[in-house]
């Protein structure tokens, strides 16, 4: 419940920030895709169960708040959610880089999916060409955030974690 | 064993979330505008914008101080526009100067509307898109102020875009410049008739325009009252949209592209005014018994 809680924070504090902040500060006219970023994150240190979870959730989230087509990014953020947790327990190292190259690589993966679905449903805007554009310059911002948004996110999933066992 | 009927778990688990999705997707692909998960988005906004509004309203001072330096080239042009800005917030100069530009903005907005003899809500712009893949803004106004969907809406120098969600404080408005919009307009000059399409943050599109009629750079583009394929409602006449921009002519010399420069800056748009009142029925026109 408390997880759930903090979660329920960080999605929207997310969406907030996405929506007004980034919504200003672009870089070469895309924003960043928080929601993906945090998912990413939250399937790397918590395992493909909650990442699927955290991507349904978060996805759910801003297709709603979107008001645009639904389901979309619910499905596209349970997928990547879950196939980062799985691929995450394969990969041994301890580089501190990891994390950045996950996020890009997920990130970029992601919406390359997500416009393969929109393109499916007939309401992909803007075409190929932008849609590549995007997932390459989204991948890299999300990339860029991830030294910030990482530490937050991990304190956050360890505090909720830490008063559970605790209990027990 | 246990590991495996964990994995199990959660395999369904997924599974089941993405059957969820389908199931979302097919019914909002189904339900349309007026479908229940259209209703379950209107009240998710309704839940979202006063936050929104709040967020926007302590970014709004410091908003325009990071866009700056996101667009410094250098790092030593940089340096010299933080001290600048920084000296200017200390003053609290900032909040001055984005004042008297609101105040040029709602006069400019006000000429517009006096021009046409409009009946306008004026709003503030709270939020920007939430994804990479629409053209749209949030903005403080809703259906308790009288707005309601397709209602056009103008910015200062023109027309900025039409509503298309609402809730009783705030409204979703897509922008002229979304791929999805499309305005009838006129030239000014051969007050011909044509189709103006959003094409993201490039110029628009001008389409269906006659080959052979004359048009040139500069040219002003304004709607032309027509109703709009798809819309209930149709923008008032004569409210500027942009000026043409460059015409290319196609290879074959049997057709052209004609970009139109939009004359709001959709970049910084932070005051526009909703048109509320009822466009004539195109019934209206027709002869009366």
């Amino acid at each position: 419940m408390r997880r759930a809680i903090a979660w329920a924070v960080v999605v929207v504090t997310a969406l907030l920030l996405q929506s007004t902040v980034f919504a200003q500060v672009k870089l070469g006219g895309a924003t960043p895709e928080l929601m993906y970023l945090i998912t990413v994150i939250m399937a790397m240190i918590e395992g493909p169960e909650a990442g699927a979870i955290s991507g349904f959730a978060a996805g759910m989230g801003q297709d709603f708040l979107l008001n645009q087509p639904k389901g979309i990014n619910a499905l596209t953020l349970t997928i990547l959610g879950y196939v980062v947790g799985r691929v995450r327990q394969y990969i041994v190292t301890p580089s501190p880089a990891l994390p950045v190259l996950l996020v890009a690589a997920a990130t970029a993966g992601g919406i390359l999916f997500y416009g393969l679905v929109a393109y499916l449903l007939g309401q992909l805007p803007g075409g190929i060409v932008f849609l590549f554009k995007t997932a390459v310059l989204s991948a890299l911002y999300n990339a860029l955030l991830t030294p910030l948004v990482y530490p937050v996110l991990r304190r956050v999933a360890e505090s909720s974690r830490a008063k559970k066992v605790f209990r027990w | 064993m246990a590991v495996s009927r964990r994995d199990r778990g959660t395999r369904l688990l997924v599974i089941g979330l993405i059957l969820a999705s389908l199931v979302t997707i097919t019914a909002d692909f189904r339900g349309g505008k007026t479908g229940p998960l259209a209703a379950l988005g209107d009240a998710a906004l309704e839940i979202i914008t006063p936050l929104q509004r709040a967020v926007s309203n302590v970014i709004r001072p410091i908003g325009s101080f990071f866009t700056d330096i996101f667009q410094v080239s250098s790092i030593k042009a940089e340096n010299a526009e933080l001290k600048r800005k920084l000296d200017e917030i200390q003053g609290e100069q900032e909040l001055v100067q984005q004042l008297e530009r609101e105040n040029a903005e709602y006069e400019l907005l006000l000429e517009l509307e006096e021009a046409h003899a409009l009946e306008t809500v004026g709003a503030r712009v709270i939020g920007g898109e939430f994804s990479n893949f629409e053209w749209t803004v949030t903005i403080d106004k809703g259906s308790s102020d009288g707005i309601g969907v397709d209602m056009p809406v103008l910015a200062p120098g023109g027309l900025a875009g039409r509503v298309v969600a609402t809730t009783s404080s705030a409204a979703l408005v897509e922008l002229v410049i979304d791929p999805g919009s499309g305005v009838e307009v006129r030239l000014s000059k051969s007050g011909e008739h044509g189709l103006l399409i959003g094409h993201r943050d490039q110029p628009l599109l001008l389409d269906l325009i006659d080959i052979d009629t004359p048009v040139e750079p500069g040219e002003a583009v304004e709607t032309s009252g027509r109703i709009t394929p798809g819309l209930d409602r149709i923008f008032p006449p004569g409210i500027l949209v942009g000026e043409v921009a460059e015409i290319i002519p196609d290879e074959s010399g049997l057709d052209r592209e004609i970009l139109v420069r939009p004359i709001v800056d959709f970049s910084r748009l932070s005051v526009v005014s909703v048109v509320l009142a009822e466009q004539p029925d195109p019934d209206d026109f027709l002869p009366e018994d």
